[in-house]
C-alpha cells in the first residue's frame, strides 16, 4: 500500500496525462477509421478546455455539466466546420483542418475580455481553474469510450466507416451516404477531443492559447498512428507509450528527444500498421485452433 | 426500366461515350460488348452515378438519375460489380456482404453500444441474410477469410453477392467471368438466368461470347464510344461491322 501511494505521488500526474492523451488518440481514431486525415482535434480540445473552464469559473455549474458543455460546443463547431471541409480529401483536408486549429489559437490570444470582464485571458490564458479532474472520472470516461470502440466494427455505422476508408466510391454504390458518415466521424472526434480539453484544463489548472497548436495536433496524430488505427486498443497503447516514453528516457538528459524520435521512426518503419495489429490475434487464434 | 437518351461523356477533347441511347426492359438481360477502350466501363460509371454525363439523360423507372449521387441511385435499385474487383480488402467475406446490406438495417451507433435487443436481433438478421447470399454464390467455405486472400473467380462471386445484398432491381456486371474457368463461367451463367427468373434485370459487359450467347436476350456493341450494332447474340455474331471492329482491334494489337 505504501509503495502504491509513493508511486502515485511520483507518477500520478503522468498517469493522468496518459489517460487524457488516450482520449485524444481516440478522438482522432474515429476520423482515421473513416479514412479521413483531420488535424482539427487540437482546436476542438482548445474549445472544450476554454468553454469548460469559463463555465467553471463564471457559471459555477457542476464539473460534469461544464465538461459536457465544452464537449458539446466543440461538437457543434465541428459540425459547422465539417460541412464545408469534409468535401476535401487526403492532404487537402489535413491542411484545411490545420488552418482551423490556427484560427482557434489566434482567437484565443486576441479575445481577452468580453464586456469588460476577463473571459479567455488572451495570451496569458486562464490560470484560476480549480483542479476538478480525478483519475476516477478519466477512467470511467475511457471505459465508456472503449465499449464504443469495441462495438464500432460490429455496428452498421462502423462498418460503413470502414468501407469508406477502403474505397469510398464502392461504399457509395452500396447505398452508403458517404458524406453523412464522414460528418458523424468528424463530430464524434470533436466531442471526445472537447472532453479531453475539459479534463486537461481542470488537471493542469491552466488554459493557455499555445497549448493547443501545431505540436499538439501532430502529437495526437502520432498517438493513433503509432498505436494503430484498425483496432480499438491501438490508440490507447500509442498514447500511453508516447506519454511514458519521454519520462522513462529522462536519464538520457539532453539526448532524450533524439532517442524518443529514433524509437518513433523505427516503430513506424517496421510496424507500418501500428503496434496493435489485429492480424496478429488472428494468426494466434489460427495457430491455437490448429 | 433503364432508359439512356443520347448520353455523352467527354474527358477534355476525348469523347469516351457519344450519343448512346438504349433501353433495358424489366426482366431483360442486355449484353454490352466492344473492344477495349470502347467506353463500356465509362457507361457503367455514368449509370451508377460515379460519373456524370456531359450531355444526355438517364432515367430509371421514369426518374432522372443522371444527376443523382451514387448512394441514392443504389437505393433506387441499381447495384454493380467492378471490372478490377473492388472488394473491401482485409475485411472478411461475410463483412463485405454485410456492408452491402447497409440500407436494410436501421440500428444506430448508440443502440450498438448499449447492446439493445433491437440491435442484436438486427445483427442476427443481417448475418443470416449475408450467409444465405454467400451460400448461393458458393463461397460459404470462405465466410471468415479476408476477401483479398481468395482466387479471382471467388472474389468475383463475393462481389456479386455484395451487389445482390443491396437488393437491386437492376444489376450492372462488369466482366463477371474474367478469371473464371469454363465450368465456373457456365455455372455463373445459370445463376444469372436464375436471378432473371426472380425478376431482376441485368446489364452485363463481357468478352466471352459463349457466355453472352448463354444469357443475353439482346446485345449492344460499342466502339469508340458509339453504338455500332444491336441485336440478338446470333445476329451480332454474323454482323460484318462488329467483326471488323474486333478484327481491326486485333490487328493493331499484333502490330
Amino acid at each position: 500500500m505504501d509503495v502504491l501511494s509513493q508511486f502515485w505521488a511520483t507518477y500520478g500526474s503522468v498517469v493522468q496525462f496518459a489517460l487524457i492523451n488516450m482520449l485524444l488518440a481516440i478522438s482522432i481514431y474515429f476520423t482515421l477509421y473513416t479514412g479521413l486525415l483531420s488535424l482539427a482535434n487540437a482546436g476542438f480540445m482548445a474549445i472544450g478546455a476554454y468553454v469548460s473552464a469559463v463555465l467553471t469559473i463564471h457559471a459555477g455549474t457542476p464539473f460534469i455539466v461544464n465538461l459536457l458543455g465544452g464537449a458539446c460546443v466543440a461538437m457543434f463547431i465541428g459540425l459547422l466546420l465539417g460541412l464545408p471541409v469534409l468535401r476535401l480529401r487526403d492532404v487537402y483536408l489535413a491542411i484545411a483542418t490545420l488552418g482551423f486549429g490556427e484560427i482557434v489559437r489566434i482567437i484565443a490570444i486576441n479575445f481577452d475580455n468580453f464586456t469588460g470582464a476577463t473571459l479567455l485571458g488572451g495570451a496569458e490564458g486562464l490560470d484560476r481553474v480549480p483542479k476538478l479532474t480525478t483519475p476516477e472520472g478519466l477512467i470511467v470516461t475511457l471505459l465508456i469510450l472503449i465499449v464504443l470502440l469495441i462495438q464500432l466494427p460490429r455496428s452498421r455505422a462502423g462498418r460503413a466507416m470502414a468501407a469508406i476508408r477502403r474505397d469510398e466510391n464502392v461504399a457509395a454504390t452500396m447505398g452508403i451516404n458517404v458524406f453523412r458518415y464522414k460528418v458523424l466521424a468528424f463530430v464524434l472526434g470533436a466531442f471526445v477531443a472537447g472532453l479531453a480539453g475539459g479534463f486537461s484544463a481542470h488537471l493542469t489548472r491552466f488554459v493557455g492559447p499555445n497549448a493547443f497548436g501545431f505540436d499538439t495536433a501532430v502529437n495526437i496524430l502520432a498517438y493513433a498512428v503509432l498505436g494503430g488505427t484498425q483496432f480499438w486498443a491501438g490508440p490507447l497503447v500509442g498514447a500511453a507509450l508516447l506519454t511514458i516514453l519521454p519520462e522513462a528516457l529522462r536519464f538520457l538528459n539532453e539526448y532524450r528527444g533524439i532517442v524518443n524520435g529514433i524509437i518513433l521512426m523505427v516503430a513506424i518503419v517496421y510496424l507500418p500498421h501500428g503496434l496493435v495489429n489485429p492480424q496478429w490475434f488472428q494468426r494466434f487464434r489460427r495457430t491455437e485452433a490448429a | 426500366m433503364l432508359v439512356l437518351d443520347r448520353v455523352s461523356r467527354s474527358f477534355g477533347g476525348l469523347a469516351a461515350v457519344s450519343d448512346v441511347s438504349f433501353e433495358v426492359k424489366a426482366g431483360q438481360i442486355m449484353g454490352l460488348i466492344g473492344p477495349n477502350g470502347a467506353g463500356k466501363t465509362t457507361l457503367l460509371n455514368l449509370i451508377s452515378g460515379l460519373d456524370q454525363p456531359t450531355r444526355g439523360s438517364i432515367h430509371f423507372n421514369g426518374q432522372p438519375i443522371h444527376d443523382r449521387p451514387p448512394h441514392i441511385i443504389n437505393q433506387l435499385g441499381i447495384a454493380r460489380t467492378y471490372q478490377n474487383i473492388r472488394l473491401f480488402a482485409e475485411m472478411s467475406v461475410l463483412d463485405n456482404v454485410i456492408v452491402g446490406l447497409h440500407t436494410q438495417g436501421h440500428a444506430g451507433l448508440l443502440s450498438a453500444v448499449l447492446l439493445l435487443p433491437s440491435y442484436r436481433s438486427e445483427e442476427r438478421r443481417l448475418r443470416a441474410l449475408a450467409q444465405q447470399l454467400i451460400a448461393r454464390l458458393d463461397v460459404q467455405h470462405f465466410e471468415q477469410t479476408p476477401a483479398d486472400a481468395l482466387s479471382y473467380g471467388d472474389q468475383r462471386r463475393v462481389e456479386l453477392a455484395r451487389a445482390l445484398a443491396t437488393h437491386p432491381k437492376l444489376l450492372l456486371l462488369d466482366e463477371p467471368t474474367a478469371g473464371m474457368n469454363a465450368t465456373e463461367t457456365a455455372r455463373l451463367g445459370e445463376l444469372i438466368l436464375g436471378l432473371r427468373a426472380e425478376g431482376l434485370s441485368i446489364l452485363v459487359i463481357e468478352h466471352d461470347m459463349a457466355f453472352i450467347a448463354q444469357v443475353c436476350d439482346e446485345v449492344i456493341v460499342l466502339n469508340f464510344g458509339q453504338v455500332i450494332a444491336r441485336g440478338t447474340p446470333d445476329q451480332i455474331k454474323a454482323d460484318q461491322v462488329v467483326v471488323e471492329a474486333y478484327l481491326g482491334a486485333a490487328e493493331s494489337v499484333d502490330a
